[in-house]
Parts: C-alpha cells; structure tokens; sequence
C-alpha cells in the first residue's frame, strides 16, 4: 500500500506552469527571432551571433537576387549585419525580426542601386562569399531541378524572364516567393499596400507566363 | 479588358494568396480547385470556349509559370563563407567593443597613449597653421554668414529666373515645384538647377525649403552641388555632393537625411525625421574646399566637400520619382535661394 509520502504529486495549475516556464532556461539556439534580438539588445553578442547563423543565407540570396551581381552583394550585406547590431536599440519587441532585419537590407539595397555607377567592381576572387550557385545562370538551377528536359527549359526561361521584370514586379516575386514573406510583411518593409503587392504579383506572373507560351509558340 | 479588384474579389485574393505560398500549400489547392470548377471539361454549346473558361485556363498558366519559380527556389543563393562570417562579427565585435570608453590600466599603455597624444598635438598644431595661411579653411566656411541673396525662386507657373529644369521628367510650378504623379517604373530625376556656374573660389550656400506631407520611397528629395557637371542629367557623376532625404522604416516611416560624398561614401547620416512636415530647410554651403550641411537646423556634416577646386560648380534640387502616385501626396519645394556673404 503506498504510503502518504509517495501520494502522485497534484498537477500543476496553469499560472504556476507559466511561471515556471519564464524561469526555466530555454537554450538559445531554441529561442525564437525575436527572443534573441531582445538578448542583443541586452548586450548578448551570443544572440545576435545566432540570429546572424539564421539570416545570412537568405539575406545574401535576397541580395544577389536583387542587385543581380556579386560585387555589391557583400559589401551591402555586411552593412546590413552591422546596421542591425548597431541601432539594435530600435528593433521594437515583439515586431518580426525577419520584417525589421529586411528593411534595412532593403534600404541599402535601394541606395546600392542609386550609387551603383560610383561604386568601385572588385573582382570576384575578393569576395568571401562561397554559393551553391553564385554564377546565377538559370539552365544550371533548371537542371538540378528536373530530369524531364522540356521543364527544365521552362525553369530556365522562366527565370530568366524574371531579371527582365520591372524592379517592383521583381521584388514582389523575391520578396514573396524567394524569401517567402507575407503581404503583410512586404507592406511594412516597402511601405506599399498589400492590394498594390497582390497586384503587383498577379501582373509579374501574367508577363512570367506570357513569356512562356510565347517562346512555345516560336 | 476586365477590370481586376484585388481589394474585394475574394477569388483574386485566394489566387494572389496562392501564387505567393506556392505549391502544396492550403490556398494552391484551394485555387486549383476553383480553377477546375471555372472551366468544365467541355466547351459551351456554341462550341466556344465561355469567357469563364478562357479565364480560368489563363489564371491556370500563371499557375504553372508559379510551379517553375518553385522549381528554381536555389536560383542565385548564396551561403557566406567563411571569410565574410569572421569580417562580420568582427565588425560586431569592434563596433560592441567601441560603446564603454576603456580606460588603460598599465603604465606601458599609459605612456603609449600619451606618446600618441603628444604626436596628435603635434600634427594637429603644424595642419593649424598650415591651414590657416589658406583663405579656404572650414572655420571661415563655418563662420560665413551668408546674407546676401543672388539667387531666389518665385515660383508661378514656368521656370524661374536664372534656374533651369534638370532631369527627364518635367515638374509642375503653382506657387512651389511638384514632381509628376506619373513616372516610369525606376527611378527617374525631375527638378531644378541654377543655370550659370559659380566659381569654386566663392563662398556660398544653396538652401532649399521642402513640403514633405508624407513619407514616400517612390519620391526621394536631394539637394545636389556639383563641381563640374550642370546636373542636367538623371545618372550623376563625380564631383558632386548630394544630400539625401532617404525614406526609412521603422516604427513608422520617416525621412533621414544622408550626405554622399564623391568617393560614393555616406559621411553623414542627420536625425530621423517624420511625416506631415509643412517646412523643412535644408542648406549646403560650400568653400573651395570645404562643405557643410545643415538639416532642420541642425548641422549634420561639415568636412571636405570632395568638389574639386577648378572646376565650375552648379547647384540644384531634385526629386526621384518612380511609379504612379495618383491620389499621393509628394514631397514638394516651397523655395530655393543662393545666398553668399
């Protein structure tokens, strides 16, 4: 018969689990985008060194996406790291991080663009930049994407198409579908209405497609 | 044409929705769906495809151009390698490293600090007077009182006197300068340059007064000097100084004032500043070799003007348009004055 002493202990109430909760350590690794930067914000170079591991790959593809050459993809990116530490004080908990860290990149991307023709060309061999596919050449993705060659001429093409988009068109494409942000997203990083981004959307397939079909009619 | 509402066409939205998610997601089923309930198997009884079915196969080739994109996902990724990962937390490091002053603690690096002193006081003492046997030193710039006018805008309907129209795109004047609502899809300049040049050797400043209602990335305001260009053209080139009313975000958008310099390097960034503002003045007075620019009263960048010193300068004011802006309010200029001392 078990004695009094090993009674099953009586469930936690739910207020007393939350409190636990906040007082157990969560591993850092496990905390979500917006936990770490509040730690960067408190001076953990730690947090903000995790939040940099979660981020540089879609930042630098965002980049390469959007300014279309490697050179200024470094040189931007790494403003953007440091931008971000630096005026950490301004990210507003519990804003989205991703929202926040793109609209700086956005910024530079933008003033990159402007200042393209001032900007020195390095050459390749100084970049410290390593990609699956850093030439960017469409037919190479087309082919790792698919054995059925008449597909893959249709990646290819519509890839390509894609660098011919008007800039806002091309954005919302990258923006949305590369880096997958929501509408709402976009709206606050571009400062554009989610109605305009749909449409935006809409009209940057309609020219995808409509290349399409005019290259299968040739 | 049939007239697209995405605001309330429920259907534009789950197919707007669907394009952005992609394959496999609840909304590309959902509008897969939709899409084969529009277009029956057969055609109408005329034996034409209905103008419900011919839309339903176009929304459905948008789809499929949607299935390549997904397709090519690792179109121009890029990982950071090694290199670039030490470059930028190092960057993080020294810049986490640069907020508490350090304050040295043995006597070797004592006596190097003040040796480094010594030396700086040196060098900075033999530049002052080097300097000073020169007229166009940034204390004269900075004392410069600049009271006389030879320049100002009276804005009516046309062109004012002794100005000039610069960039491709063609501004209205009705008691102030207002970039089109029109403008093609990348950045296009229109605005307003002085039309003789000014010798590099004379003290003068341009000031302009900007009405900026609301904060738009599709109209970026600037005020330009250039040291030897007319800035007649939308691609500027070197030597030149701008100052940038850069729209940026953060809680909210705001205007923040950027100095770029010839070399193409930011050397200033001025104060966040909101929406809804009636005035906001912005002056750039230049020397033979010095600058200094003031935004809303404060002096945020005073230096080397990076301008040369032959070559004539010009100085004006433009707004970057891209995009349509009907219904918009757009950042506008109120006046502009050349003033000298």
């Amino acid at each position: 018969m078990p004695s009094s002493a090993e009674k099953s202990p009586e469930p936690l109430s739910a207020d007393l689990r939350g409190e636990l909760a906040q007082l157990t350590p969560v591993p850092l690794g496990r905390e979500s985008d917006e936990q770490l930067m509040r730690r960067a914000q408190q001076e953990d170079r730690q947090a903000f060194t995790l939040l940099y591991e979660r981020y540089n790959g879609s930042l630098l593809s965002f980049l390469f996406r959007m300014l279309g050459n490697v050179e200024d993809v470094e040189a931007t990116a790494q403003e953007a790291f440091l931008r971000a530490y630096r005026f950490r004080a301004t990210y507003r908990y519990p804003q989205k991080f991703s929202t926040w860290l793109f609209t700086i990149t956005r910024n530079l991307a933008i003033n990159q663009t402007r200042r393209k023709k001032r900007s020195p060309i390095r050459s390749m061999t100084e970049l410290n930049l390593e990609g699956a596919d850093i030439t960017g050449d469409p037919s190479q993705v087309a082919a790792a994407a698919s054995d059925n060659m008449e597909k893959r001429e249709q990646i290819a093409r519509v890839l390509k198409a894609m660098d011919d988009l008007p800039p806002d068109q091309k954005e919302v494409i990258v923006m949305g579908i590369f880096q997958d942000l929501s509408y709402s997203q976009m709206e606050e990083i571009t400062g554009t209405r989610a109605v305009t981004l749909r449409s935006r959307m809409f009209h940057a397939l309609k020219k995808l497609a409509g290349r399409m079909s005019r290259d299968d009619k040739k | 044409m049939a007239i697209l509402d995405f605001e309330s066409d429920q259907f534009l939205q789950l197919l707007t929705d669907a394009m952005r998610q992609g394959p496999g997601s609840a909304a590309w089923r959902d509008a897969a769906d939709r899409l084969r309930d529009m277009a029956p198997p057969e055609s109408s009884s005329n034996g034409t495809p209905s103008s419900t079915a011919e839309r339903a196969a176009e929304f459905q080739l948008l789809l499929t151009a949607r299935q390549h994109l997904e397709s090519g996902r690792s179109y121009r990724e890029i990982r950071a390698g090694p290199g670039f990962t030490r470059a930028v937390l190092e960057a993080v490091e020294l810049e986490r490293q640069q907020g508490p002053p350090r304050i040295p603690s043995t006597m070797a690096t004592l006596i190097a600090v003040l040796g480094a002193l010594t030396l700086l006081v040196s060098v900075a003492f033999i530049t002052y007077f080097l300097f000073t046997s020169n007229r166009s030193t940034l204390q004269q710039l900075t004392d410069a009182k600049f009271q006389k006018e030879i320049l100002t805008t009276n804005f009516s309907d046309q062109i004012p006197a002794g100005f000039k129209s610069i960039g491709s795109l063609s501004g209205g004047f009705s008691g102030k300068f207002r970039p089109p609502m029109d403008a093609p899809s990348n950045y296009a300049a229109c605005g307003l340059a002085i039309q003789s040049p000014l010798p590099a050797s004379q003290t003068w400043q341009i000031e302009v007064n900007f009405h900026l209602p609301e904060v738009n990335e599709q109209a970026i305001p600037e005020v330009l000097v250039s040291g030897g260009g007319d800035l007649s053209n939308d691609h500027l080139s070197p030597p030149l100084l701008q100052v940038v009313l850069q729209p940026e975000h953060d809680r909210e958008w705001m205007w923040r004032p950027q100095v770029a310099l010839s070399d193409g390097s930011f050397a200033a960034t001025g104060d966040a500043i909101g929406a809804g503002r009636d005035s906001l003045i912005v002056d750039v007075a230049v020397n033979k070799n010095f600058a200094t620019v003031d935004c809303d009263g404060k002096r945020i960048y005073q230096g080397p003007s990076q301008l040369g010193t032959d070559g004539p300068r010009f100085a004006g004011v433009r707004i970057l348009r891209r995009g349509k802006l009907m219904g918009r309010q757009l950042p506008e200029v109120l006046g502009i004055r050349i003033l000298s001392e």
